[in-house]
């Protein structure tokens, strides 16, 4: 898809300003990742509003009109209890992730609230085993703008495969 | 290759201490797994499949496995549920891709599409008689005794279990009043309703994930999270069942106050101070008569009932390899249940499955102790915690079920 078609899509009346809406979503994604493989995960609902809803769905539940999710955390204080859990109570093993986040698309735009997908895939190191890909899906996300700065209001991680590896500890 | 097995002895010799013993060599000998998927999975035990209400409909379908063995349950047009090995009795190919799927009036191979009507039968085989008179399959051919391999089912309660055995007993007798008193618990002829799925791969020993759930020495003292908040502790009343044969147990128990006192002060990790930022996640309502908030009932030879405060689910043990196990869980509520308490419990859904407060933890734990005992095949575990039997206790500082697993499951593999 060109610029023109995304800008279409988005209902935006300047191609530029779909694209910069793209650059933020992309640098936005950037540090989300970043904040998660090399940095503090205590820092991970600041990328989120006060009243967001981040979920880890199995496609097989979405696709199915099934309302489990594999992780699923409601407003900022679910987040925070989320990265409790992770740093204080969780007994796994040492591990790290990195996330790949592409094709990213704006759907459109509501009231302020942006509607925007992309793929993503979270590979895992065990640090003495080979990396192996832990889940592979898509983003289904809406952001707002607090000032300047975009926040999730909602993430929905949706994973391909039925099947995860084992654990999945840290958030995709 | 079965029958030869089946007559073959087993060159492994159990530890003489017996049951308080484990020899690493379960984990990983490939022959101890060819045997368990003949005479456990292939053999006289009932295996969790699934529940009724998910194949509500006349040839409405889902797949599944029984041990390694691929299976799928339908419905037929007397309503009856029906359980066939997924595998073409021409040449053995996998004749239903999909996963689930509604409505089938039958199944078609994809391969040379022969197909099968929803109680197994064969009943078109293209080119049968041959195409111009040439080809087709001999005259005597007798479509009869080539249909698909049916389990025999037992239905109870809007759940599904099958056997390879047909000689098997009703599953009441199977599992004796005991352990059916807990089934009957959370499955009392209540309308169910699937909540959502999750499946994980665990490099670990199938064996393992019941030991896991069989030991509840463990649950008061890994449990950072389940300790914290009370929801199970060693010093929290509760207590542990077996039925005779030492392979169903059941452990239960019930919620206590979130303090620091002697029964934790051995759990060094226990955090009285801490708080949920969203309480919401854990807001349990009782639910069904009696103490108990926490039931958590292993059924031989593949399933874990689960029911923790309000989260309630099937956890399915399918084999892989020796050294592989894959854990499908099947959450559930009920279909006339408020949607206040359908979304309790998919908030206290993330203590549990491969992202849990709780179960992560094990799945951490399971995949490492297969990492400590893949290697040494010659030393062996010690389970003798709470003695040397196994026996129903009133407490939960006990290893007795892992014991009676072992006995009964010595038993069976004729070890």
């Amino acid at each position: 898809m060109d610029a023109k078609t995304a800008n279409t899509k988005t209902g935006s009346s300047k191609p530029s300003d779909a694209r910069a809406l793209r650059a933020d979503i992309y640098d936005f994604n950037s540090a989300y990742a970043a904040c998660i493989d090399d940095g503090d995960i205590m820092l991970w609902p600041d990328f989120f509003t006060e009243d967001a809803v981040y979920k880890v769905i199995p496609r097989e539940n979405w696709d199915q009109n099934l309302p489990l999710a594999t992780i699923f955390a409601e407003g900022r204080g679910g987040l925070i209890d989320r990265t409790v859990a992770i740093t204080k109570t969780t007994v796994a093993r040492p591990r790290y992730l990195r996330h790949f986040i592409s094709n990213i698309r704006v759907l459109g735009t509501d009231t302020g609230v942006i509607r925007a997908e992309a793929n993503y895939m979270v590979v895992e190191t065990m640090p003495t085993e080979v990396t192996r890909i832990l889940s592979a899906g898509r983003y289904l996300d809406k952001f707002v703008y607090e000032g300047k700065e975009l926040k999730l209001k909602q993430r929905f991680c949706i994973y391909d495969s039925e099947i995860v590896p084992a654990t999945i500890v840290y958030p995709f | 290759m079965a029958t030869q097995l089946k007559n073959s002895p087993l060159n492994f010799t159990w530890p003489e201490e017996g049951f308080t013993r484990v020899p690493y060599w379960v984990y990983t000998a490939p022959e101890i797994y060819a045997r368990e998927q003949e005479v456990v999975f292939g053999g006289s035990a009932y295996s969790f499949i699934g529940f009724e209400c998910e194949i509500p409909n006349t040839g409405d379908f889902r797949a599944t496995k029984v041990g390694s063995k691929p299976v799928i349950y339908t419905r037929d047009e007397t309503g009856q549920v029906r359980v066939f090995a997924n595998r073409c009795a021409h040449r053995g190919v996998q004749f239903c891709y999909e996963t689930h799927g509604k409505g089938k009036t039958e199944f078609i191979c994809p391969y040379h599409q022969w197909t099968y009507n929803l109680h197994g039968e064969t009943i078109a085989i293209p080119f049968r008689r041959g195409l111009k008179k040439q080809g087709g399959m001999p005259k005597d051919f007798d479509m009869k005794q080539h249909r698909l391999q049916e389990l025999k089912v037992a239905t109870y309660n809007g759940t599904i279990f099958a056997s390879f055995d047909h000689g098997m007993p009703s599953f009441e007798e199977y599992l004796g009043p005991k352990m059916l008193h807990w089934v009957n618990r959370v499955f009392n002829g209540r309308p169910l309703k699937v909540l959502g799925y999750q499946r994980q791969r665990l490099r670990s020993n199938w064996k393992l994930m019941f030991e896991n759930i069989k030991d509840p020495y463990h649950a008061s003292l890994m449990h950072v999270f389940l300790v914290s908040f009370s929801l199970f502790r060693a010093d929290n009343p509760s207590k542990v069942q077996l039925d005779g044969t030492g392979l169903h147990g059941v452990q239960i128990s019930q919620r206590g106050e979130q303090k620091h006192d002697e029964g934790t002060e051995d759990i060094r990790q226990n955090i009285a101070h801490l708080k949920l930022a969203n309480p919401n996640m854990l807001q349990p309502e009782k639910e069904y008569p009696g103490e108990a908030t926490v039931v958590m009932q292993t059924i031989w030879p593949n399933l874990i009932i689960q029911q923790q405060s309000n989260t309630l689910a099937m956890r399915q043990i399918q084999t892989v390899s020796p050294q592989e196990f894959e854990l499908h869980w099947t959450y559930f509520g009920y279909a006339d249940e408020s949607e206040e308490m359908t979304m309790k419990r998919l908030r206290q859904a993330n203590l549990m499955g491969p992202a849990g407060f709780v179960s992560a933890d094990d799945s951490e734990v399971m995949e490492a102790t297969q990492f400590g005992v893949a290697n040494y095949p010659e030393a062996k575990a010690v389970v003798e915690m709470g003695g040397r039997d196994f026996e129903d206790t009133d407490h939960m500082v006990t290893e007795s079920m892992i014991r009676g697993f072992y006995s009964g499951y010595r038993k069976i593999m004729g070890l």
